[in-house]
């Protein structure tokens, strides 16, 4: 299975009134917040068995499912 | 004596005209603009209601909300702020209660804002002219007393309903007075701005500025999410004082970004609303040595603030953080280990609810020779060795999460109101930071989720809902959450 698919997976979990395949928006739009935040980066830590932490991320890492796709591989690569 | 919190201002825009009050990111109001554009909001509202009428604030946080807050005051109202976030079934419960003689909103909340009610005329603080009806205004000043209401904040209430509770002028005086001088804050102090205005630390932030002609700078919501982005601001904003929330304090310290000396304008580190954790505070302390850290403590029926604590010794990460000692002019007395408060901080009850009122608001027991209020809070206390007060818990159902007041009791309403729902109960995973709720009945999971969308802020949806044949019951009768907590572990073992 592919990572995008995995990602919109984990992401609908959380939410499943978010269209995350498409929205660019994600933090600036308002559509996350913290409660969600915390999950994803929960979630995402675990299914791709990487460590991100709050104090290394910044809003645009959230903004879309490609931005995040891009910081789990960025984490995995460091790991 | 100080009888009206529009004095503050008043004498704030004399003496700093052309400071900075209130500012945001893309918005900023001087004390002599804030003080224009609240008399001009104040002549509009004065033209169309009574004095002491409510008047719902429904906007974002933004320096405009307060000229609003103020306008509402100007014409002799009060206010509650309220913001689109509330989900549409909690604002209508809000609005049965509170009943307002007036909205004002954003222009592109204008639709929003009139499907809220169907009475109250609503309008667009845009649309508010920039004329001031001085006569108008000096008359609705001339009739005011100190225990007029200044603000109605609601809460939740554990029936479903939520709570406003009504705060007088001469309260929010008597506070702010004191936390000018004990939380020794200085003339044109610089606050960043956590709480939104519909919870009562804000009233710290917005009327500690006033009275100092100081400023506040309101930190966009979305920058809690960012801890570094967060540091970036409190720098350039130059932010000398913080009053969050712990939970605010507890993910800027976990996220790794306080080095020492990473803030050097910030001196000044308060908290209230939920228990501090000994170890975020020594997170800070790593990187903030020098500053001033207060522990707070205090239910909004008291005015924000009714016990503190200047930190003035060491603790162990795993340490309790005293609540510490009354607040001058008000008094604490543990009756059967509960906090009861009595003073002017106490609130004139809630709004429209007698019944809630008088179950809260009670005769001082040691005092039965003349009419004294004390007021009940629900929140248990012991006297450490020291004489210190700590904290020690709920005497009922009550929940704190990320700062937000929560009433178990509310959520199982809220459960019980949908379709297929039979019974209802929820308990609280502190460990885990989760809402677990079961219940009984037809309705599938998802379904359930998506009803308790509209009718809950997002904070109070349960993070896990379990449907089952059957909920426990305690010996007499009532739902047992304690047993179900212990059903729920065994049967699905959580990470």
């Amino acid at each position: 299975m592919d990572d995008m698919k995995t990602l919109l997976e984990v992401l609908s979990e959380i939410n499943d009134e978010i269209d995350f395949e498409t929205e660019t928006g994600l933090i600036e739009q308002g559509w996350i917040d913290s409660l969600d935040l915390m999950r994803i980066i929960a979630a995402l830590n675990v299914a791709f068995d990487i460590r991100i932490t709050t104090g290394d991320i910044e809003p645009e890492n959230f903004n879309s499912a490609e931005a995040m796709l891009a910081l789990v591989r960025q984490h995995r690569e460091e790991a | 004596m100080t009888r009206c919190v529009l004095e503050w201002l008043e004498a704030a825009a004399r003496r700093a005209p052309d400071a900075v009050a209130y500012d945001a990111p893309d918005e900023c109001l001087t004390w002599a603009g804030l003080y224009k554009r609240s008399q001009e909001i104040g002549s509009w509202i004065a033209a169309r209601v009574p004095a002491q009428s409510p008047v719902l604030i429904f906007m974002e946080k933004r320096p405009d909300c307060v000229a609003a807050m103020l306008g509402a005051v100007y014409a002799g109202c009060f206010y509650t702020p309220l913001d689109s976030s509330m989900p549409q079934a909690r604002m209508q419960m809000i609005m049965d209660v509170l009943k307002p003689a007036l909205i004002v909103c954003e222009a592109n909340h204008l639709q929003a804002a009139r499907e809220l009610s169907a009475a109250a005329p609503v309008c667009a603080i845009e649309e508010i002219p920039s004329c001031v009806d001085e006569a108008l205004l000096r008359k609705r000043r001339e009739t005011h007393i100190d225990s007029d209401l200044l603000y109605v904040l609601f809460t939740s209430g554990s029936t479903g309903m939520p709570k406003g509770v009504s705060i007088a002028h001469r309260s929010v005086v008597d506070f702010v007075e004191w936390a000018c001088t004990e939380l020794r804050l200085p003339a044109g102090v610089r606050f960043g701005s956590q709480a939104p205005f519909y919870f009562d630390n804000s009233v710290l932030d917005i009327y500690c500025a006033m009275r100092l002609a100081g400023s506040v700078y309101i930190i966009p919501r979305a920058e809690f999410l960012f801890p570094r982005r967060l540091i970036a601001t409190l720098i350039a904003q130059k932010i000398d004082t913080l009053f969050w929330v712990p939970s605010a304090l507890t993910a800027v310290a976990n996220s790794g970004v306080l080095a020492e000396g990473i803030l050097p304008d910030l001196k000044r580190v308060f908290f209230c609303g939920e228990v501090m954790p000994c170890r975020t505070m020594n997170l800070w302390k790593a990187g903030l040595p020098d500053a001033d850290y207060v522990n707070m403590y205090g239910p909004t029926e008291i005015t924000d603030v009714c016990t503190w604590y200047r930190v003035d010794r060491d603790f162990a990460d795993t340490d309790s953080l005293p609540i510490g000692f009354p607040c001058a002019n008000t008094r604490i007395y543990l009756i059967d280990g509960e906090i009861c408060v009595s003073g002017t901080c106490l609130s004139t009850g809630y709004y429209n609810a007698p019944e809630a009122t008088a179950e809260a608001f009670v005769q001082n027991p040691f005092r039965p020779q003349f009419p004294e209020m004390i007021y009940k809070t629900g929140d248990m206390a012991e006297y450490n060795e020291r004489g210190e007060l700590m904290f020690l818990g709920r005497r009922d159902s009550q929940i704190k999460r990320k700062g937000h007041r929560i009433e178990l009791g509310e959520i199982e309403c809220a459960m019980n109101a949908v379709d297929g729902v039979v019974l209802a109960c929820c308990y609280y995973d502190a460990g885990r930071e989760m809402i677990v709720g079961a219940y009984t009945g037809e309705t599938d999971i998802k379904t359930l989720k998506n009803a308790l969308r509209t009718s809950l802020p997002k904070y109070m949806i349960p993070d896990k809902l379990l449907c089952r044949e059957d909920l426990p019951r305690t010996g007499s009768g009532k739902l047992d959450r304690l047993e179900l907590k212990r059903e729920v572990e065994r049967e699905h073992p959580l990470p």
